[in-house]
């Protein structure tokens, strides 16, 4: 299947503007990986509606990047898309902080893929399509879970 | 059956035997009543010449005889010279203290064997060859007729008459080479009739099984087209779904957040609420479909690579043998498991294997090798047949192309729709000097996962 929308626009697509990742640090920073990049715009605009920092991208490599360079506070990703899929960032994130909740979202619906990746550490799974409020609640949850976890003792 | 022949042929021998010696039995009992009559002639003649001493007696040939008379020795018999057959039946007298014999002609012969069957009484006597040939018949066993007439002062005479059973055997003898060669005939006739039925029905038999051979070939491929329009249907509905979902999704995101912000604004509210239905009417029309295309069947599982590599190859293997092309697996290399939808993964490496097949002449070798490393498990066909190019590689997943004349051009389209759909890759490129390779990879299943 070919992807017309995988082009020049992809790399650099945080809506909100901050110069340096880190800058808001009460602010949660949430990265969204679709390879249809106007999938990921949609979510980022919407947690950004919501208070949370976002970032979009259309590219499992750059993601990949960004979660080893940057300080990601939850991850929600396509599962199959060209190059690094979402399971392989999923992995990828589970090495590099095992407490950031991954929200994984893909169209193959198969309940063996939402209990392979639950069982890989995804916090939890979501098939397209999906209420945007499902997401946001589901980003949120995620996010509480992680900082009672982090910050609970 | 040759069993059978030499039976009846035993039996037309003794049957031949048994009537020889019924032959031999009456031509006796006709020669001692020969005899018998000429017995009486010579009796009426010898007490002739008693009455009448002055004829006297003098046989033909008898040089001591005292008489004067001459009297020839067919005189004696009346007139049996027309009995005589010659090399076939003679009439003998057997004068008085002579060893001879003396036949009509006068001609003089000695038979030893006949005097001694003379003097022991017996009627009929049998000679043998060479005793038949000594009294001047022809060499075949004749048998001869023996009569004694007292002639009072002229002596004891005998009449012998010989006949050999030649004119009969002869004709024994063509009958029973006519039989000979009656059971010959119908012994051929037999053999060739049966022989010929033998092998109609072996014919026919081999004819029934090459029937049942294309027909189970022809269900083979039945099976194999049905396998192939399932995983046709089932993966262009999977291509739908994916396809539609993402749209879908970024089409009710849209409108939820045209939703939010037109809070106040009643209509906006009432269109965002209107696209919101009709997207959820469009993914349940397409989850119906893609349940409909997978008819009910379970989409994943884990399955041991090994084992579908086999399945695969045992679904094509009738097309192989009809195209003379060899199939060999490699199963060698320890592979993970893998998750998938079996009868869709085994539909891709059926494909590949078929693209395989056709593009070899017969005699040509296709490998389909199991390679894994770890992350990754690879369903390798390689084949030495026509080739590609290296842009037919580039082109060769397109739908709806083809090099074949008899092709869809779907076979690797599916093939590699399939493998997106476990998250893998169809590759197609050259291999060897000549021959394609094409490889479809998944992911293995990591035991353990990635929990620590």
């Amino acid at each position: 299947m070919p992807d017309a929308q995988k082009v020049p626009e992809c790399p650099n697509d945080a809506p909100t503007k901050p110069a340096r990742p880190n800058d808001v640090p009460g602010v949660p920073t949430v990265l969204v990986v679709d390879d249809r990049l106007e999938m990921a715009k949609v979510i980022a605009e919407e947690l950004t509606a919501h208070g949370y920092r976002a970032l979009a991208t259309s590219s499992g490599r750059e993601a990949l990047e960004r979660l080893r360079a940057e300080r990601i506070d939850a991850l929600v990703t396509d599962i199959a898309m060209p190059g690094v899929g979402g399971l392989e960032l999923l992995r990828a994130s589970m090495l590099l902080d095992p407490s950031r909740p991954v929200i994984v979202m893909t169209a193959y619906t198969t309940l063996e893929l939402a209990v392979e990746t639950t069982t890989d550490g995804a916090y939890h799974y979501l098939p397209k399509p999906f209420r945007l409020d499902v997401l946001l609640r589901t980003v949120g949850r995620a996010l509480d879970a992680r900082r009672g976890h982090g910050e609970g003792p | 059956m040759l069993a059978a022949i030499g039976v009846v042929t035993a039996i037309a021998w003794w049957d031949s035997r048994r009537e020889s010696e019924a032959i031999f039995r009456d031509l006796g009992t006709e020669q001692s009543l020969v005899a018998a009559i000429a017995a009486r002639d010579l009796a009426a003649h010898l007490a002739a010449l008693r009455e009448n001493p002055s004829l006297g007696l003098h046989l033909q040939g008898a040089d001591d005889a005292a008489n004067s008379q001459e009297v020839r020795p067919e005189d004696l018999l009346g007139n049996p010279a027309s009995l005589e057959q010659p090399g076939e039946f003679r009439l003998f007298l057997a004068p008085p203290n002579e060893p001879s014999l003396m036949a009509m002609d006068g001609s003089v012969v000695s038979s030893a064997a006949v005097r001694a069957a003379l003097e022991h009484g017996l009627d009929v006597f049998r000679l043998d060859r060479a005793q038949a040939r000594a009294i001047g018949l022809v060499a075949r066993t004749a048998m001869a007729g023996l009569a004694r007439v007292d002639g009072g002062s002229l002596g004891r005479w005998g009449v012998v008459a010989v006949a050999t059973a030649a004119r009969q055997r002869d004709r024994e003898d063509r009958a029973f080479w006519r039989f000979v060669l009656g059971v010959g005939v119908a012994t051929g006739l037999v053999l060739a009739f049966g022989g010929a039925a033998l092998r109609t029905q072996r014919r026919e038999l081999q004819a029934q099984r090459e029937l049942a051979v294309a027909a189970v070939e022809h269900q083979r491929d039945e099976q194999l087209s049905r396998a192939q329009r399932v995983a046709t249907m089932g993966t262009f509905a999977m291509g739908i779904v994916h396809e539609v979902s993402t749209p879908l999704g970024i089409i009710m995101g849209r409108a939820e957040q045209i939703r939010a912000r037109a809070a106040d604004g009643e209509r906006n509210v009432l269109a965002a609420q209107a696209i919101l239905g009709q997207v959820d009417r469009i993914q349940t029309i397409v989850r119906r479909f893609l349940d409909m295309a997978r008819g009910g069947r379970p989409s994943l599982s884990r399955t041991n690579a090994a084992e579908l590599v086999r399945a695969a190859a045992a679904s094509v293997q009738h097309r192989f043998a009809k195209a003379s092309v060899l199939l060999v697996t490699d199963t060698s290399q320890d592979v993970h498991e893998v998750q998938c939808d079996r009868a869709l993964l085994e539909q891709a490496i059926v494909n590949l294997l078929l693209n395989a097949c056709e593009a070899c002449a017969p005699g040509g070798h296709v490998e389909l090798a199991l390679r894994s490393d770890g992350e990754r498990v690879a369903f390798v066909v390689t084949d030495d047949g026509v080739g590609i190019s290296s842009d037919s590689a580039k082109r060769a997943t397109d739908p709806f192309f083809t090099t074949k004349t008899a092709g869809t051009g779907f076979g690797l389209a599916i093939a590699s729709e399939i493998a997106k759909s476990h998250r893998g890759d169809l590759s197609i490129g050259p291999h060897g000097e000549r021959g394609t390779r094409a490889c479809v990879e998944i992911p293995a299943v990591i035991s353990g996962g990635a929990h620590a």
